[in-house]
């Protein structure tokens, strides 16, 4: 017997667009999705998020399993008047379950403190991003007067404060957390530090809005990131929520929000716990603003006498680019990446659509444009998100020393965010691999099919990742279009190209 | 030995993969009292350090095999030192030059790169932890082999 189906409202308030769908999860077709509605987002959050709400709620009550609109409340901006939003009265009441995330109002902005660059530093960088934050500025050994001050004027959401592994360094930390409690900053400060020192933490740090938790490196080289991901969620919901103009949905809609990128990493840790061929897997979310980078697989598989240095990076890794984007960061990307697409056509389309973020391309030639944009923003995300293997002579013969982590078993990359699902580029990859190298291998990839988010459901799957696994994770994968057409993408084998050489 | 242990760094420096002493240095270290925290092989020397830094580590020992350690342990104090540990013990011990070089050479120029000790093949384990117990100004006996 078949389970009744219910409905689900998901709804992601994200800096430009409020995106919502109505779903269907349980009935005997399986989960579906039946609506969805987009519009600006508003100033005000509430305003666009009731608009979404008023458009999903199924009229006249009860279970809704037929797909009879799918509506998409145009998303262009300039159709947006003041006068739509008298729909929107925050009176909106759903009868049916909703679940939101937000990244609007800069999404979570997390300054990251710690002692050594390769160590705990890093790793503050890592739990930041798993937990959805984004890294806005990170600060190695000691605290200054000079890096106080930029914090206070950084004013983040949330500090995170690490540095020593357990028994291990004391002054420095200390050192730190005294700057901290002599500073004006206003922000929750989350202590994930050397755990011997969380008493005298507590009572320097006694001032200001504090959560103390297990050390996010307990020993060198071993990571400990879920308590300080689980403070980073509570702090988010206690106090952040209030700061985002988002107290207001949460008393009209009864739930919590989600950072939209904590919602997408839900989602694949579903993909990966319940979807037998989800097991390595990419994730590219290309915005105006930022790239983010989501992979699931084993960071280091060793073999061939390969030797991991740093920090072994986790099973499921989220990197955030806040330079690469095609609009409001299209200068900063294309510094990065002149080197391999520079004309002055180019540029002069990157100046023009970083001064007008809303600006859409009709011209086949700003087409193209965009899409080697997108291209070299993809290729050079990824790049970073990957390690690197570099082969090393030793009187014994050759040794192969990996930093990071290792790609190559991917199989599957999904592309979302609207600039993939618009550009819908088969070549998207085609320059991935082309990067000369020396003694060095980028552990990319080596052979995957590539697939798009096209209607834009991944993060709102996200949101219901957590209470509905399987079903999130099933639709999560039939919503995919196969842009590939089912081509596996291999790297092309010329000499000075980027093949296996060990 | 003291309630809270001495932490100490343990590696094999350069690109130096002989891995088996590294883990017999690992085990009796510890059997000794001492909290190791063993780098493994192929360790550069900022990642003595970084190591050092995060653990709170009072001692680093540096292996080196392979007959190049001459250059890959060059230059190891002063790097200390520019990154915030001057009073870190320094030992390096094992197979450190190539050929045969009359020991008291080798020491010598190990102690002129500013390690505290310098030990080579054959050395005695129990000796050399009786002196870092000394070095590290520990009063109470180390735990029994």
């Amino acid at each position: 017997m078949k389970p009744a189906p219910h409905n689900l409202i998901s709804i992601d308030i994200g800096s430009t667009y409020t995106k919502g769908a109505l779903f269907a999860f349980g009935g005997p077709a399986g989960a579906r999705v039946l609506k969805r509605c987009e519009v600006p987002t508003t100033p005000h959050l509430t305003d666009g998020f009731n608009r979404v709400l008023a458009g999903l709620v199924p009229r006249g009550g009860g279970a809704v399993d037929k797909v009879d609109t799918v509506d998409r409340v145009d998303g262009n901006p300039r159709a947006a008047t003041p006068a739509a939003s008298t729909l929107s009265t925050p009176s909106t009441v759903s009868t049916v379950p909703v679940r939101f995330s937000s990244s609007a109002k800069g999404g979570l902005r997390i300054a990251a403190v710690g002692l050594v660059p390769e160590l705990t530093v890093k790793i503050a960088k890592l739990a930041a991003c798993s937990a959805g934050g984004k890294v806005v500025r990170a600060f190695a050994y000691g605290l200054t007067s000079e890096s106080v001050a930029e914090l206070e004027a950084l004013a983040p959401d949330i500090v995170l404060v690490t540095g020593g592994t357990d028994g291990g360094n004391r002054e420095r930390v200390l050192e730190n957390v005294r700057l901290l409690a002599a500073s004006r900053l206003a922000c929750t400060i989350v202590y994930a530090g050397n755990s011997e020192l969380a008493c005298e933490v507590r009572k320097l740090l006694a001032g200001k809005k504090l959560r103390v938790t297990d050390n996010v490196m307990p020993e060198v080289d071993r990571m400990n990131l879920e308590p300080a991901r689980a403070e980073i969620r509570h702090a988010f919901l206690e106090t952040i929520v209030e700061g985002k103009g988002l107290a207001e949905v949460v008393r009209a809609v009864g739930a919590p929000p989600k950072p939209t990128p904590l919602a997408m990493f839900e989602l694949a840790e579903a993909l990966a716990a319940r979807r037998p061929r989800w097991r390595d897997f990419m994730v590219v979310d290309m915005g105006g603003a930022t790239t983010d980078v989501y992979s699931h697989t084993e960071a280091f598989m060793g073999g061939d006498g390969a030797v991991l240095r740093g920090v072994h990076e986790p099973l499921l890794k989220r990197s955030v680019e806040g330079d690469l984007g095609l609009r409001v960061s299209a200068l900063p990307l294309y510094e990065a990446v002149k080197d391999s697409v520079h004309s002055p056509e180019l540029e002069a389309f990157v100046r023009k659509v970083a001064a007008a973020p809303d600006y859409l391309p009709q011209a086949p030639e700003e087409l193209e444009y965009d899409r080697v944009l997108a291209r070299a923003c993809v290729k050079e995300a990824v790049l970073r998100h990957a390690g690197i293997l570099r082969s090393v002579w030793t009187p014994t013969g050759r040794v192969s020393v990996q930093h990071g982590k290792d790609l190559r078993r991917v199989r599957t990359m999904v592309g979302t965010g609207g600039s993939l699902a618009r550009l819908r580029d088969p070549q998207l990859w085609s320059g991935m691999w082309a990067k000369p190298d020396g003694e060095e291998l980028n552990l990319l990839p080596e052979q995957f099919e590539y697939k798009v988010d096209a209607e834009y459901l991944w993060p709102l799957l996200g949101n219901l990742a957590a209470e509905f696994p399987e079903e999130a994770a099933a639709l999560a994968e039939n919503c995919l279009q196969p842009l590939s057409g089912g081509v596996i993408l291999t790297p092309p084998e010329t000499p000075g190209g980027c093949q296996r050489r060990v | 030995m003291d309630k809270k242990r001495a932490t100490i760094v343990l590696g094999v420096i350069g690109s130096d993969c002989h891995s088996v002493g590294n883990k017999i240095l690992e085990l009796y270290f510890a059997k000794r009292g001492f909290h190791v925290v063993n780098l493994g092989v192929m360790v550069p020397q900022d990642e003595f350090i970084d190591a050092a830094i995060e653990t709170g580590a009072r001692a680093i020992l540096v292996s080196s095999l392979y007959g190049h350690g001459e250059i890959d342990c060059a230059g190891f104090r002063e790097r200390c030192v520019e990154r915030g540990l001057e009073k870190v013990v320094l030992y390096v011990g094992g197979n450190l030059v190539v050929g045969k070089t009359e020991p008291e050479i080798i020491v010598d120029k190990f102690r002129k790169m500013g390690y505290d000790r310098v030990f080579l093949p054959g050395c005695n384990l129990g000796e050399a932890a009786e002196l870092l117990r000394q070095d590290l100004g520990i009063t109470e006996p180390l735990d029994p082999e």
